[in-house]
């Protein structure tokens, strides 16, 4: 163990890793912190460069452009009332209050100190959890994993945002887009039309590209398009007056204001590495679970809403508590329990490592590497957040007009590059469309991306369980791990549902 | 504003496009010339072709005359990669390294717009070793074990192997015809997946290459029961073959460079000489040692065509009789 660990160091902690890791979290922080642009985003669009890094120094910029981005989010959030990323969503309730009330420095550093504590408890839940969990894994069968993949999609679907309909019915889409190519039991071809180049099916890195990406790009540029510049030149204005006779001396985050605002972050940290380590669960719906908690224990529940740094706290580090443990069923299982784990997913397998429990036993030493990163990440957020967090606030500003173009040519080259294919570069277009269309029908994207993920896996499993049970339905429910997993979902549901109605 | 983007896509593919293109053009003649030469995988980068097609560009680029770039083309299922190679200037600047599921299996069932005979192999680098393995517990420790417990339950069985037809698929078929016993044939999705399922004891019997499985024979973990093969694998020493066991069925799997027919046979030649050239180095056997590639016996262009031709009545034969059941 002992070796491992230092075996394990010397790959994290190289110089050039640390530069890796620096400069991740540096850019995760700067898209973070302009509205639409996300961590997700960046490492979306990074992916196919991976293949070009040593796998420490490629796992060390992902991890900080995660950290950087889930951070990042917050301050557009207090600074302008923006939510940067749908994570940060929660954050801006009261922190875009605090700010009007001339307290941003104070809200700024309490979502800093906030998440970087939520986001290390949650790594630490990471590493002593997924090891033993893998070792369970081995027990899993067709018949359990095609039952731990309903679990998955069902939750996945049903927790988007609220839309259990719109949800389910993404999801479905992502499973329909996900069975073109080849049938996984026969090898014949199906949904390619007649064109031999769909034949191996759509790649993932052009579909999440085209989705997120290209998608967001072309909503922000005809946005950009109607409005102009006008109303942003508007804000900046408003922006300027409301910052006058600000002294930024009276507005420093006091020990006493910190200690009272722990007891939100604990139940953020929680409450998020609960909801992190469900599959599909996602940010936004850790950051309101915690900020509805920790109104609920509060001492001052009456100013939440009002700039309450608890409310910031809460939401805060309940959102970057998901970093961690969103990895658990990607490490345990192979299965990506959010679009982010399924972006880190995609990189181990350009990296030439397999997701899933022989991802542990297989590449001991860069896993323990990257636990080490993720804890390493974390430090450099708050060392990074401490010194920039004045200059961030005014990244907000940013003209998107600059950005939408260089993001869509980085997209087309990024895409062509992975795989040396045209067709993917289409693959790439068609899906940005796709990606605006649902956008434009406001339909949630990440179900989609998640069930062209875990769409082949499910059906792989159901039918090997077919197979292996002679074709009789029954072997689904011989499985008690399959069982309980049926009626965890259920119950899952129900839960969520009711917790959802009753915060309405 | 959709429109405008694709037309920008457009224009940037063109540019790729012609890119690539041109720096295939100059061609010389019936000789190789010195511009660079590219090897397409049709595979992901990373896995043992990969290493081997490095091994192979490190070392007979000097003896070709040119750098050596890897092509890794894994898209529409490696058929992408061969038809980059075949819509290539036939100036042998564009070869192909694949092991025979890409260029005869996928080619004979499928529609594509090239024949088997469209691609020449001009090297053959090493062979794959099918082997079958159970769990170190299970009831079956033995080639006659399975036989016996095969023929006594039929479809008792359940056999993992990778995709339907691939390399680790094909030699149960033919040992079912030759046998008459019967298993239950369960796709995965390679290796990794049928190891899992031997491990948690889902499976009885399955389907690998032996380098993925050697640390687990040696481990204990798992018993290696047979190899599809004449002789025994240089990693699994202890290991029968079938037809020790009286079987007569083998099936490895040559992994070949191919050129497309278009090419000229002079530069087939210079090319199979200068790759077998570079890999006769030290250099090039210790850098294969270290990778487990097996290039300690790389031949020519004749032993790789005879085996292709060999190989191609193989998969014909059992995929005649698979379309007869």
């Amino acid at each position: 163990m002992l070796d491992l660990l230092i075996e394990a160091s010397a790959l994290a902690f190289h110089p050039y890793v640390l530069m890796y890791v620096m400069l991740g979290v540096l850019l995760g922080i700067t898209l973070g912190a302009i509205p639409g642009l996300s961590g997700d985003m960046a490492i979306a669009l990074l992916l196919p460069f991976v293949f070009f890094l040593e796998p420490a120094m490629a796992m060390g910029l992902l991890v900080g452009i995660y950290k950087g981005g889930l951070f990042g989010g917050s301050i557009a959030a207090i600074s302008f009332g923006v939510p940067g990323t749908p994570g940060a969503a929660a954050t801006s309730i009261d922190g875009y209050q605090a700010k009007l009330k001339g307290k941003p420095s104070k809200a700024l550093h309490t979502a800093l100190y906030s998440s970087v504590i939520g986001d290390t408890t949650s790594d630490l839940v990471l590493i002593f959890i997924a090891v033993p969990l893998a070792a369970v894994a081995l027990t899993f069968g067709p018949i359990e994993f095609f039952a731990l993949y309903a679990f998955s999609l069902i939750l996945i679907a049903a927790l988007s945002q609220g839309m259990v309909a719109k949800g389910l019915a993404v999801a479905a889409i992502g499973i329909l887009l996900a069975m073109i190519g080849r049938d996984p039991i026969t090898g014949a071809t199906r949904l390619t039309f007649g064109m031999p180049e769909l034949s191996g099916g759509l790649s993932l890195i052009p579909v999440l590209i085209g989705i997120f990406a290209i998608s967001e790009v072309v909503v922000q540029g005809s946005k950009l398009w109607r409005r102009k510049v006008d109303k942003l030149m508007d804000d900046v204005a408003e922006q300027a007056s409301l910052l006058q006779g600000y002294d930024i001396s009276k507005d420093k985050l006091t020990w006493a204001e910190f200690k009272f605002t722990l007891k939100a972050t604990y139940i953020g940290a929680a409450v998020g590495t609960f909801i992190g380590a469900l599959p599909g669960a996602g940010q936004s719906l850790a950051a309101f679970m915690s900020y509805g908690l920790a109104q609920r224990f509060s001492r001052k529940p009456e100013d939440f809403g009002k700039g309450s740094l608890e409310g910031i706290a809460s939401a805060e580090s309940g959102n970057s508590a998901t970093a961690g443990s969103t990895f658990i069923p990607l490490f345990a299982f192979g299965i990506p329990g959010s679009a982010t784990a399924a972006l880190f997913g995609a990189a181990f397998i350009l990296m030439g490592m397999t997701p899933g429990p022989s991802l542990l036993t297989d590449n001991t030493e860069i896993i323990y590497a990257l636990f080490l990163t993720l804890i390493f990440a974390n430090l450099v957020n708050l060392m990074l957040g401490k010194v920039l967090l004045p200059y961030y606030s005014r990244i907000a500003m940013i003209q998107p007009g600059f950005m939408i173009p260089g993001v869509f040519i980085l997209a087309i080259v990024g895409t062509y590059a992975a795989n040396n294919s045209v067709v993917d570069v289409w693959v790439l277009l068609f899906a940005g469309a796709l990606g605006v269309t649902l956008r434009l029908m406001s339909f949630p994207l990440a179900p989609l991306v998640l069930g062209f993920i875990i769409g082949p896996g499910a059906e792989r499993a159901l039918r090997q369980s077919m197979i292996m049970g002679g074709g009789d339905w029954a072997v689904l429910i011989k499985s008690p791990i399959a069982i309980g997993f049926y009626v965890a979902a259920f119950a899952l549901i129900l839960l969520f549902t009711f917790a959802l109605r009753a915060k309405k | 504003m959709t429109f405008k983007l694709s037309i920008t896509a457009v224009a940037v593919s063109a540019a790729m496009l012609t890119l690539s293109a041109g720096t295939a053009l100059a061609s010389n003649g019936d000789s190789l010339g010195s511009d660079p030469i590219r090897i397409v995988m049709p595979y992901g980068a990373g896995g043992s072709t990969d290493i081997t097609a490095r091994i192979i560009a490190a070392n007979a680029a000097e003896h070709c005359g040119s750098r050596i770039d890897v092509v890794s083309m894994p898209g529409a299922g490696g058929m992408e990669g061969l038809q980059f190679v075949a819509d290539a200037e036939p100036n042998g600047h564009t070869i192909l390294m694949a092991d025979y599921s890409a260029t005869i299996t996928q080619t004979l069932t499928e529609d594509t717009p090239w024949e088997v005979e469209d691609w020449v192999p001009i090297v053959h680098l090493t062979d794959w070793k099918p082997t079958v393995y159970v769990k170190a517990d299970h009831d079956i420790q033995s080639i006659e074990d399975w036989i016996e417990l095969a023929e006594a339950e039929p479809n008792s069985l359940i056999f993992g192997h990778a995709d339907p037809l691939s390399l680790v698929h094909l030699p149960l078929v033919m040992l079912e015809q030759e046998t008459g016993i019967q298993n239950v044939h369960l796709p995965t999705t390679g290796g990794g997946e049928t190891r899992t399922m031997i491990l948690g004891g889902h499976i009885d019997l399955g389907m690998t290459l032996p380098p993925s499985i050697v640390s687990n024979v040696n481990s204990g973990e798992v018993t290696a029961i047979g190899v599809f093969a004449d002789e025994r694998s240089d990693v699994l020493p202890d290991v029968p073959t079938f037809q020790e066991a009286g079987y007569d069925v083998s099936f490895e799997a040559p992994l070949l460079v191919y050129a497309f027919s278009s090419v000229p046979e002079s530069i087939q030649q210079e090319l199979a000489d200068c790759i077998m050239t570079g890999l006769d180095t030290d250099t090039a056997q210790r850098m294969s040692e270290q990778a487990s590639a097996g290039l300690d016996d790389v031949q020519g262009l004749e032993s790789a065509q005879a085996i292709y031709r060999d190989t191609t009545q193989r998969v014909k034969d059992v995929l005649a009789a698979i379309n007869q059941d």
